[in-house]
């Protein structure tokens, strides 16, 4: 049996086993499990963006795709006309989704639910076709390949070529932006947030003004988003249309909704989770995601705030068995992540 | 009311109309420092219009709107909180999945000067936490301090809106039927509550309780049909034959 104080520390120790773990892979793994590892790990980076987005600020945008498109031709473009180096491009690439959110988060802020969701999705399918067709800028469909720069830190001289530099490198950024989220929701700025989540008039009626709150996190994670664009592009080593595809606009919706909404660990589960299925279940079945259709429908039935909602839900009973105060049946919805 | 002193809030002649419906018919009331006003009349007579109309929660389609002899008329409602006028609604509106605690915080976060500090821990910030607790004291909250909102039972939950309006720290206190539903054991809690928020607060409120308007409030406002009708001290108002026809007749 946990006692109450196991029980608070299980989700800490998981995580940090799961960093070793990590941290030995990149050491000592084959490099076609790292770039697995590589692709999830850039994968998180978008989902807990993304939920930042959807889970906190309760905005389900499906135009995402955007961003994450701005952000990997931000990195290719000036690298392959320019010759920039990797941090301008990192640099450019970040921008280009910040200005990219603001623009399209001055309208999109302004509608909620299905109309945000119309809006997004349709602004991003614009951008979507426009890219296709801009075949001399972007390639089109066919795409732009492009040698990706030595990253410069202090005296060192990387090359994202070497597979165990690429994963920590990728790594770092995956943590550094975890962290970044994790302090973030836990200012000021992020519980009001999650206060407009809840109850935006009353929000409203306490002197908030809740446009520029909602652009804030639009903004913040359209940027994020845009780095996960750019890392991918980076990963590829190339850039197509494609990257602006609709398909990149609901894997984020998927991986947040399975894994946990409002949380920042639980879009984490659901990259897992979701690319080790589509790895596996795809070797032996072509129409495999229908099974993982019919297991979205299973989540949204029995566990509606994911799979780690319901770890959460699991570890407060423990606590509450264990002789804690029953404070109801979740924890409040800022503490969880 | 002396007439020397300076009404905190006054409306002329202020007119909200849907369509062709006037639902606040040219009301022109003035409220003074430390009064409580209840504000009485049959459903539909315009009493929850007019608050809307006066935190902007609606846009007037005519008069004006005085705070403080500063024109208010049609501000959005963050702006007219932030001037000073908090309130609280009929059906509890607060942030059901977060803690009492978590819901004063967010009151008394907006009046700061930096309420989307990106860096700070919010858990942390020096001051708040006793400020919360006092806040829930006041409406005797203080031992549901760690409870989700969203688990209180209904009078509780309406008291966590007056500590959650008291947070933001107002001169003017709109209240929209306090003890609403509120089981008639809990009434002498609402009373008391109320008379402390109102040594620091003018109070508005709309009340259906004649023993609470007639208990607690110092000048008493008959709205029907969106106009005022009678505006007179609880002792007299009980007796005022049009106010008896309208309101107190259909008792």
């Amino acid at each position: 049996m946990l006692s109450n104080l196991q029980a608070r520390y299980i989700k800490p120790v998981i995580m940090a086993l799961a960093l070793l773990a990590l941290v030995l892979l990149g050491l000592f793994s084959s490099s076609g499990f790292l770039s697995l590892a590589i692709i999830m790990i850039i994968y998180s980076i978008y989902a807990v963006s993304y939920d930042l987005l959807l889970g906190y600020a309760n905005q389900p945008s499906l135009g995402h795709s955007l961003f994450f498109g701005l952000g990997a031709y931000g990195m290719v473009l000036p690298v392959l006309h320019w010759q920039w180096g990797f941090w301008e491009a990192m640099g450019l690439a970040l921008l280009a989704g910040a200005v990219g959110g603001l623009v399209v988060g001055f309208l999109a802020v302004r509608v909620t639910e299905a109309y945000h969701v119309i809006l997004t999705a349709l602004i991003a399918s614009v951008v979507f076709l426009l890219a296709k067709n801009m075949t001399p800028l972007t390639g089109g469909s066919g795409g732009l390949s492009f040698t990706v720069p030595p990253i410069f830190i202090g005296p060192l001289k990387l090359s994202v070529y070497e597979s165990s530099t690429s994963f920590f490198l990728v790594l770092a950024f995956g943590l550094a932006v975890f962290l970044f989220l994790r302090r973030l929701v836990g200012t000021p700025l992020g519980r009001v947030w999650v206060g407009i989540r809840e109850n935006e008039t009353r929000m409203v009626s306490l002197g908030y003004n809740v446009y520029y709150y909602k652009l804030a996190a639009f903004v913040t994670a359209s940027m994020l988003t845009a780095l996960a664009g750019a890392l991918y592009a980076i990963r590829l080593r190339y850039v197509s249309a494609e990257f602006f595809d609709f398909m990149w606009s609901v894997l984020p919706f998927i991986w947040v909704i399975v894994g946990g909404i409002g949380t920042l660990s639980g879009p984490v589960l659901g990259v897992v989770l979701f690319t080790v299925f589509q790895i596996y279940v795809s070797d032996w079945w072509t129409h495999y995601l229908i099974i993982f259709g019919l297991l979205i429908l299973a989540v949204l039935r029995w566990a509606p705030q994911g799979v780690m909602g319901y770890v959460n839900q699991w570890l407060r009973g423990r606590e509450l068995k264990a002789g804690g105060k029953d404070v109801g049946p979740t924890k409040s919805h800022i503490e969880n992540c | 009311m002396s007439d020397q002193q300076k009404a905190i809030l006054k409306t002329v002649d202020l007119v909200v109309k849907f369509g062709a419906h006037a639902a606040v018919d040219g009301v022109s009331i003035e409220i003074y420092p430390g009064e409580i006003r209840a504000l009485i009349g049959p459903n539909g007579a315009g009493k929850t219009t007019l608050l809307n109309a006066i935190s902007g929660t609606v846009k007037p389609s005519g008069g004006r709107v005085y705070f403080h002899d500063r024109d208010i008329t049609g501000l959005s409602p963050h702006l007219t909180c932030r001037r000073g006028v908090a309130r609280t609604f009929q059906i509890p509106n607060i942030m059901p999945g977060l803690t009492v605690r978590e819901n004063v915080w967010l009151g008394i976060n907006s009046r700061s000067s930096l309420p989307w500090h990106p860096f700070k821990e919010a858990g942390k910030m020096a001051g708040v936490s006793s400020e919360v607790e006092a806040l829930c004291r006041l409406v005797g909250l203080e031992d549901n301090l760690d409870e989700m909102a969203a688990n209180l039972s209904h009078g509780d939950q309406k008291l966590l809106e007056i500590a959650i309006a008291m947070s933001l720290d107002g001169s003017l206190l709109l209240l929209d039927e306090p003890t609403q539903g509120v089981s008639p054991g809990e009434i002498d809690k609402f009373v008391s509550v109320i008379k402390k928020v109102a040594e620091t607060k003018t109070v508005l409120m709309i009340e259906h309780n004649m023993d609470v308007v007639l208990g607690i409030s110092d000048l008493v406002t008959v709205l029907d049909h969106g106009r005022v009708i009678a505006q007179k001290i609880p002792s007299e108002i009980v007796n005022d034959r049009t106010v008896r026809q309208v309101y107190l007749g259909t008792l």
